[in-house]
Parts: C-alpha cells; sequence; structure tokens
C-alpha cells in the first residue's frame, strides 16, 4: 500500500494504519531502534512507541515521504531511550558513533552549548547538500541509521576501507564547517 | 555530551536524505539513474538534431504567465503510487473530467502550504486565522466549544499548527493547511469497510451528507463512490463529497480541492465506533499565478512513452498498451509548491516477486504529466 493511503488512513483514525505501518515499515523502523538501542526487546518497544507517536501526530500532520516521518520519531524515541537506559552503562553502536563525532566538534566538553539545534540542523543540511550523493548515503548511513561499517559497505558495494576512509574525511570536513560557522556545542 | 546533541539534532534534516540512504534501495534506484542518464543523452542528441538551444530561465513566459518548475525526477517514498483492480471500471473515482471537454486552459495556483522541510508540516494559516475558522465550524456544527488544545509542530522551533477542539458533540480540529476534521459519534451509518453493494453505498452517503449540509455548506453537494481493493481483495469504500458548480472548471477546481471525505470506522463495541469527516479547502492559502493553456491528452501520452513524467513507481512505462486509464486532476498536499493540473495515467504493472495479490488483482502504478504547455515550464 502506498504511503499516502496509510496516511490517509491515519486520517479517518482507522486503526489499519497501524497494521499498514507495521507491514511495510516495521521492518525499517526496527532496524534504526535497534542500531541505537542494540538489545531487541528495547528496539520492539521504541517500534510500538513509534506507531503511537504516528497515531497522534497524524492528523494534524500529512507526511509525504512516511518513511522519513517514521524514521525520525523511532530515532526520536530511541535515543530518549538510550539516554534514560545508559545513563550508568554505555554499549553497542550508539556508543561507537559516539566517539566518532566527538572528535569532530570544536570547542571544549564544558563550553555552554551555544547553538540551538535548529540552528545546527540548518548548518547540517547546508554540509549534506554540499557532498556528493555517495557520501552523504554512506554519512547517513553510519550517523543516522547507525550501521556498522560492514553493513554500509555491503549495501553500497564498496569496500570497508573505501567507507572508513569517506566517514574520516567527511568527519573532519564536517569538523571544519562547524568550525567556520563558529559553531560550538 | 556534545556528540549526542550532534546525532539528535541530525534527527531533523531533510527527509530527502533520509529517505536516499535508507539501507537495501541502491538496486532500485539503479534503473532510474541509468534512466535518467539516456533521457538526457536523448534530449541532447534531438536537441542537437534540430538545434534548439536550451531555454533561457528568465522566470517568466513570453507572455508574462510566471514559469512553473518541471517535474521532478522521482517521488521519494518507499512503496509507490498505485491502485489494485480486478477490471479497468474499479478505476473510475467521479473525476468530473473527461475525455473531449472543451477546456483549453486552467488555472495555476502557488501554494500557500508548501513546506519545504518535506515532513509534511501543516502550514499557512495564522494561530489567529486557525481560531477564528475553528470558531465557524463550530458554529456550523451548532456546537459548543468546551475547551481547546494546540498541536505544536514536530520540529523543534516551529509554531502551531493545528488546534484542537472538544464540544459536546465530538471534536473538530484545525490544521494551519485549513483542513478541518470532526470527530462524531457514528450513529447508525456503516463503516467503510463494510461489504456493501453500490446502491447501499450510495444511500449511506446520502443519509450522511443530508445529514450534515449545515457543516458542509455546499450548495450543491455532488457525491463520489469510489473505492480501493487490498492485496487480499477486501474493499474499502471511499465516501467523498465536493460542492458542483455551474461550470466545468469549477468542478474539476473543487473535485481536486474543495471537498469532504466521510470515513466511518469500525469496532466490536459500538461505541467506539466514529465518524470522521474531513473538509478540505486546499486553495484557502493559494496565490492565483493566472489561466494556462493545456496540452492534450494526446500530447500528454507521448511525454509519458518518452519517459517525462513524475512518478514514485520504480518501473518505466512499457508502452501505450499499458495504459488503463487516464484523467485530468491537480496535486495537493504539503510538498506541492505550485498547484497546477496533471495528466494521471493509471499503466499496469508486471506482477513482480514479492507481490502476494489475490487472485486476478491487477496493479496500475501512477504516472503524472503535467498538463500545461512546455514553454511555461521552466528546467
Amino acid at each position: 500500500m502506498e504511503d499516502a493511503r496509510i496516511v490517509d488512513l491515519y486520517w479517518a483514525r482507522s486503526e489499519e494504519a497501524i497494521t499498514r505501518t507495521a507491514e511495510k515499515y516495521g521492518n525499517y523502523c526496527f532496524s534504526i531502534a535497534y542500531g541505537i538501542l542494540s538489545d531487541p526487546e528495547d528496539a520492539k518497544e521504541g517500534v510500538n512507541d513509534t506507531y503511537l507517536a504516528a497515531w497522534d501526530s497524524m492528523p494534524p500532520h500529512r507526511p509525504t515521504v512516511l518513511s522519513a516521518f517514521l524514521g525520525k520519531i523511532t530515532r526520536r524515541i530511541s535515543i530518549d531511550k538510550w539516554r534514560k537506559r545508559n545513563a550508568k552503562k554505555r554499549s553497542g553502536l550508539m556508543e561507537v558513533a559516539l566517539e566518532e563525532l566527538e572528535n569532530c566538534i570544536p570547542g571544549k566538553d564544558d563550553t555552554e552549548q551555544a547553538v540551538q539545534r535548529m540552528d545546527l540542523t540548518e548548518t547540517l543540511d547546508r554540509f549534506l547538500a554540499s557532498l556528493s550523493k555517495e557520501k552523504r548515503v554512506i554519512f547517513m548511513q553510519r550517523y543516522w541509521y547507525l550501521r556498522s561499517v560492514r553493513e554500509i559497505a555491503e549495501d553500497l558495494h564498496i569496500g570497508e576501507s573505501k567507507v572508513k576512509m569517506v566517514l574520516l574525511r567527511t568527519r573532519n570536513q564536517l569538523r571544519s564547517v562547524l568550525e567556520e560557522e563558529g559553531i560550538l556545542l | 555530551m556534545r556528540s549526542l546533541f550532534l546525532l539528535e539534532s541530525l534527527n531533523d534534516v531533510r527527509a530527502e536524505y533520509i529517505s536516499e540512504a535508507a539501507p537495501g534501495q541502491r538496486q532500485r534506484k539503479q534503473w532510474i539513474r541509468w534512466s535518467l542518464v539516456a533521457a538526457c543523452a536523448c534530449l541532447a542528441v534531438i536537441c542537437l538534431l534540430i538545434g534548439t538551444e536550451p531555454r533561457e530561465n528568465t522566470g517568466f513566459s513570453s507572455n508574462s504567465l510566471p514559469l512553473i518548475p518541471g517535474p521532478s525526477e522521482t517521488d521519494e517514498s518507499m512503496g509507490f503510487e498505485g491502485r489494485l483492480y480486478y477490471t479497468p471500471e474499479d478505476l473510475e473515482n467521479g473525476n468530473p473530467w473527461r475525455e473531449g471537454m472543451d477546456i483549453d486552459r486552467l488555472p495555476v495556483y502557488r501554494s500557500g502550504s508548501y513546506d519545504p522541510s518535506e515532513a509534511g508540516e501543516p502550514a499557512g494559516l495564522t494561530e489567529s486565522e486557525m481560531k477564528a475558522r475553528l470558531e465557524a465550524a463550530a458554529d456550523a456544527s451548532d456546537a459548543k466549544i468546551l475547551q481547546t488544545e494546540k498541536m505544536e509542530s514536530l520540529s523543534e522551533g516551529q509554531t502551531v499548527c493545528g488546534i484542537r477542539a472538544a464540544t459536546e458533540e465530538g471534536i473538530i480540529q484545525i490544521s494551519a493547511d485549513g483542513t478541518i476534521q470532526y470527530e462524531l459519534p457514528a450513529e447508525g451509518y456503516p463503516p467503510n469497510s463494510t461489504e456493501m453493494t453500490k446502491g447501499e453505498a450510495e444511500s449511506a452517503m446520502k443519509a450522511l451528507v443530508e445529514r450534515y449540509k449545515s457543516l458542509l455548506g455546499y450548495a450543491s453537494p455532488r457525491i463520489v463512490l469510489s473505492g480501493d481493493y487490498s492485496d487480499d481483495g477486501s474493499y474499502m469504500w471511499n465516501f467523498r463529497v465536493y460542492d458542483a458548480t455551474e461550470t466545468e472548471t469549477g468542478d474539476i477546481l473543487n473535485y481536486s480541492f474543495d471537498y469532504s471525505i466521510f470515513n466511518v470506522t469500525d469496532s466490536e463495541i459500538p461505541e467506539e465506533r466514529k465518524l470522521f469527516i474531513t473538509k478540505k479547502e486546499g486553495l484557502l492559502t493559494a496565490e492565483l499565478l493566472g489561466e494556462y493553456p493545456l496540452i492534450t491528452e494526446k500530447q500528454a501520452e507521448e511525454k509519458l512513452l518518452a519517459g517525462e513524467y513524475r512518478t514514485s513507481v520504480p518501473y518505466p512505462v512499457s508502452g501505450a498498451d499499458s495504459i488503463v486509464k487516464t484523467e485530468l486532476i491537480y496535486r495537493e498536499g504539503p510538498l506541492e509548491e505550485y498547484l497546477l493540473p496533471y495528466y494521471r495515467f493509471y499503466v499496469k504493472l508486471p506482477v513482480q516477486d514479492g507481490w502476494n495479490l489475490a487472485e486476478g488483482l491487477s496493479v496500475a502504478g501512477i504516472y503524472y504529466v503535467p498538463a500545461i504547455q512546455e514553454q511555461y515550464l521552466s528546467e
């Protein structure tokens, strides 16, 4: 079933909307949640919370790119869960991704957050637009979908060493952009 | 933690970057890339052969109508727009447009509800405008507003994108694009999923329109009955009504932009069954750009077969024989910056591995070709 019809079902408050969403996007949302939480039970819970949040937000929203809409919700919910669960203990792909990103952020740890998330998102949008499609996909698979280097290499039919090299260079580029724009986190 | 803040900030980047990076899509996109390369190569050869220079994009056409951006290469999404059918008659949808209508121009608008973020955020009306319309909607349905709740945007830093009001009768909700939705008791009306004959569905719809005529406010309500098949062959009725006018153009516009949909949900517990009435006013925040001359259906078909179309379908059009239906509609929604007429083609697709369809069901993919003449489309 196409996205627009599924959104129509949400607007019609038909519970069929959840069924159709689960059929079409259940695996997609689960992979995002699992990438962050590294635990199947937590990931399932994150996906179920996603369905609930989608139900609450449509209407008034009418997303055309339903995958991205659901993916954003799943990602946000999963990061929140990760934060609560991992207040003491950190593990998995999320931890590795965070360590990698830490190095491309200018400023010091105790620097007061001098940028609002919206401003940073705008900068990230511009940064992503400046990348070639291949680099952008690699970067997004790593830091949006939290996929491993091996998974990215397999998906894109390229070598793992190339993925690592692209990620290293892209992080350096991002660091330069954040420095140039005076963004201190 | 700064890196977590950065990781979270990535959440709201443009939807197209999220879609294009979705794992497991590489194979699907490959043909699109090559078909575009082929299309560009063909265009270059044609330009050489006929000596045509690319059109300069001045922002205006020769007779001052603003240029409209041409269709993008593809509509990004997982899955694609299509319809399931047993016979082409199943694709009938009450569209007032008919082949051979004496219409050579149609209006084009710039949408005031366009959402460049692609998140589908309703936009266009201010909070005070929404409040005023919400009160008018409550008056039209003889309902007294007891309590209101603002609907916040999903993106951080954004404004109110809707208001929900509780009334004695039910809930009324307005979105910033002007859409009003009523949630009311279903009373005795049959759910859309009920197995009914067309006559029974028509009777139910007539009763609904009569019951809620003051809420709809249509002078000449015209009922449209259509439906959709699911993979398993089950059928869901679509109850739609729009205000008929005295002109063909007026009917086409109202069918596309100003209409209401009735949805009656099903539940084993009668009290939980609800009636949802969604009233659309798609031109509420739109700006008229002008009346644009149209191409014919035949010319649109030639463009379709030449690959000049907009679609989310990941398969090319195999030939004219595969076209099962053509109609003229306006595309609407938060991702449409310009509201212009399109020829919509329903093209029968070959069955693919993994499609588990009830016996006899076919799939028609949907392809759009802009209906306005080419000189009014920018590169």
